[in-house]
């Protein structure tokens, strides 16, 4: 469950809030929400009837969208985030899901 | 901020084909990215472009931030802006790129640039080797055709304004479509506030004294400026 | 209290109107309101500009309010006024703090739509000092007039502090007026049903109709966060009075049909750009936008599967029934409808109907040609300002109005061309 290399920004009305993503292997998309679900982003329901998962780090606020078909992944970032900081925790939160999907290649008590 | 990092953030800007931070009083190289070749070998331009702020700073007195010089060499435009008093950013868009959607790509760069500027004698990506500007088509950078292109951010006092052929109503709307939002709209934002017909604002050499004045209240208006020296 | 809200919708399903309260509601992005705003104070100067819009929200507000609290049942001025901020912020206006009694008082916005967007758009490259926020402040004079039961125009706002001139936050002071009292009128359903005429299918309503189902479904469940804010598929929207855009309109052209006549034609140019834009800007993000690749699929790049899902859009959106009639790629698009939000209201309030200003329908159609042809989808598309831009300077099409509902005809119907 792995994220493909490419990160950009995507296609948004506002100045750096959405970012592109995807999965190396779109079928996995169901096993991936519900694992990055398990660490530490919540579930946002009713989004699902759209062929769509959204999570949300509770933290920030910033959102994960999952096509659940396809396996693009675009990083929502709260609408609120101040410009100037938006690259950056588009940045991390990226890399945080990165490291979720290498982490989620390895057996559970690798992971531990 | 790392050299990858600022090739990840300008990047995005597809008609950008090259971009550099160059230390203004030395002309070292700063940040670079590329996408693809050049004609001209990076050092060569740092080196040039230190050199004509240098003359401009001599010219005109000490430089603004956020003054612009814009050089149309074959197929490509390059842009330099000043964004502090040690630093410089070079752009060279493909030369199809509009100057004003080119000059929003720069606003909103040189926003995000702050933290990766450098100060005087800050680590370089690589020295400026001594050698001399080619003559072609760096050349031009040495007299390069006197259009200097508007420099200030609209949220500045006064706009500075083309100084090339043509009539000085048609320079000011030229000036106008290269600086304001929406600017495929501008004209059409002239038209409704001074009750000027399109046709008129098209011809602009037509336009009376009394004309003139009520477009050049509507140009500072759409680009929130205080005013427009002529 | 949202679910009370919710219970004041009314779909009109035959021809995709929505209505709140009575009051008919369109999904529009920040980029189109602040260009209607703007080109509002083009015609007319920013002053007087602001004070027509704000009038036009006083109105349009006044009615959308009234209906609500009578719908709703709120008969105290603490319901009524909690209501209000409610309403405001579920539809994405950001938050209103009514502070108000019988005789006015002052108002705290938050993330009031108009000043957040335009200092997100604007903000660092332009400067201000007329206050955004006209909507806002046509809003908190109504929501006290109908809290305590007073006649409609009695009191007047007006927006003291703004962010867009680096102000903390905005306020809106109400107070008492004699000025003349205004008249809240509006489409309302039932008149809207009774100038309509019947519904007609165009061509591809097989591929529409689920799309449309689809989209309304997500779109029913969209409202404000609890700061006032609506992200719907990653654009910045409001559901929004469309009685405000159309008094506000239709009051700037009778204006300066008589003190500018040489402007009329840029301002029904900057109207129809309005919704050119909109159609690009919003129909295109929803397009690239994952919720749609996975209600419908990515985008291929097939005109006619771009210009289906913009009709459907346009449906969900609130715009009207649009149908496609005729559609040849790369040459012509033939789109009609039994009325849009805005040739309605011209046909029921206008005084001067065959002249209204119209603009979304006719400009919609450009922005559908463009996003059909002038947009790379493959491997994905760049929806941005730039190629808008790219697109407006060198638009091969034309767009002309082959028929006005407003105008007395049957229907609206438009035929986009080469030029």
């Amino acid at each position: 469950m792995k994220l493909a290399e490419g990160f950009a920004r995507d296609v948004g009305c506002r100045a750096d809030l959405l970012w592109r993503c995807d999965l190396v292997d779109g079928a996995q998309t169901p096993a991936w929400v519900e694992f990055v679900a398990t660490a530490g982003f919540s579930s946002v329901p009713g989004s699902s009837r759209l062929g769509v998962a959204v999570l949300e780090d509770p933290s920030s606020g910033h959102r994960i969208v999952a096509v659940l078909r396809t396996g693009r992944l675009q990083i929502r970032l709260d609408a609120m985030t101040p410009k100037p900081a938006r690259v950056q925790q588009a940045r991390e939160l990226f890399d945080r899901l990165r490291a979720l999907g290498s982490q989620s290649e390895r057996s559970p008590a690798e992971a531990r | 901020m790392t050299n990858p990092e600022f090739a990840a953030l300008v990047r995005t800007i597809e008609p950008l084909r090259a971009c550099f931070i160059i230390e203004a009083s030395s002309g070292a190289l700063h940040r670079e990215f590329r996408r693809g070749a050049l004609t001209v070998e990076p050092d060569v331009v740092a080196r040039a472009v230190a050199g004509l702020a240098r003359a401009q700073t001599d010219i005109v007195g000490s430089s603004e931030p956020a003054t612009l010089t814009t050089l149309e060499w074959p197929g490509v435009t390059v842009i330099v802006r000043s964004v502090s008093a040690s630093a410089l950013v070079v752009f060279f868009f493909d030369a199809e790129m509009s100057l004003g959607l080119a000059r929003m790509h720069i606003t909103n760069v040189v926003d995000q640039l702050d933290a990766q500027l450098p100060v005087a004698h800050a680590p370089t990506v690589r020295a400026i080797p001594a050698v001399s500007p080619r003559r072609d088509p760096v050349a031009k950078v040495d007299a390069p055709e006197p259009e200097p292109a508007p420099a200030a951010k609209s949220t500045r006092a006064t706009a500075e304004l083309p100084v090339v052929g043509g009539s000085r109503a048609g320079k000011l709307l030229e000036y106008l479509d290269g600086n304001a939002p929406d600017t495929h709209a501008a004209l059409l934002r002239v038209s409704l506030q001074t009750g000027l017909p399109l046709s008129l604002l098209k011809t602009p050499e037509r336009l009376s004294g009394e004309e003139f004045d009520q477009v050049t209240a509507s140009v500072r208006r759409i680009l929130g400026v205080e005013q427009l020296p002529l | 209290m949202a679910n009370t809200i919710d219970s004041a919708r009314l779909h009109l399903s035959e021809h995709q109107f929505d209505f709140l309260a009575g009051s008919p509601v369109v999904v529009h992005c920040h980029h189109f309101n602040l260009f209607w705003d703007q080109t509002m104070d083009d015609a007319l100067g920013e002053e007087v500009g602001r004070r027509i819009r704000t009038h036009a929200s006083h109105k349009a507000s006044y009615k959308f309010l009234r209906g609500l609290v009578d719908e709703v049942g709120a008969t105290s001025p603490v319901e009524r006024l909690r209501l209000a901020a409610t309403v405001f912020s579920a539809m994405g206006h950001g938050k209103l703090h009514l502070a108000v009694g019988r005789s006015g008082g002052l108002v705290r916005g938050e993330q009031l739509h108009y000043g957040f967007g335009w200092s997100e758009k604007y903000g660092g490259r332009l400067s201000r000092s007329e206050p955004a926020d006209a909507f806002a402040t046509g809003f908190s004079a109504a929501a006290t007039e109908v809290a305590y039961n007073l006649d409609p125009g009695s009191r007047r706002a007006t927006e003291e502090r703004c962010i867009v001139d680096g102000s903390a936050g905005c306020s809106i002071r109400v107070s008492g007026t004699d000025a003349e009292p205004i008249l809240p009128l509006g489409v309302d359903p039932q008149s809207a049903k009774e100038v309509l005429p019947p519904p007609f299918d165009g061509l591809h309503e097989d591929q529409i109709a689920p799309i449309v189902s689809g989209l309304r479904e997500f779109l029913s469940g969209v409202a404000g966060d609890d700061r006032g804010v609506i992200e719907a598929f990653g654009v910045l929207v409001t559901a929004h009075l469309a009685d405000y855009y159309n008094h506000s309109a239709n009051d700037v052209l009778d204006i300066i049909a008589k003190d500018k006549p040489a402007g009329v034609q840029a301002f029904r140019a900057l109207l129809l750009e309005a919704g050119t834009a909109c159609a690009f800007h919003t129909f295109g993000g929803v397009l690239a936008s994952p919720e749609w690749e996975g209600l419908v699929g990515p985008p291929t790049g097939d005109p006619l599967e771009v210009v289906i899902g913009c009709v459907a859009l346009a449906r969900a959106l609130g715009f009207g029934r649009w149908a496609i009639e005729e559609f040849a790629p790369d040459e012509r698009l033939v789109m009609t409808s039994p009325g849009t939000y805005e040739s309605v209201f011209s046909r029921l309030i206008s005084a001067n109907a065959a002249e209204g200003p119209g603009g979304i329908f006719v400009g919609a159609g450009i922005g559908i040609m463009q996003l059909a042809h002038g947009v790379g989808w493959k491997p994905r598309a760049n929806i941005d300002s730039e190629l808008y831009l790219n697109l407006a300077r060198n638009n091969p099409w034309t767009v002309t109005q082959e028929s006005s509902f407003a105008a007395g005809d049957v229907l609206d119907r438009i035929v986009v061309t080469r030029r």
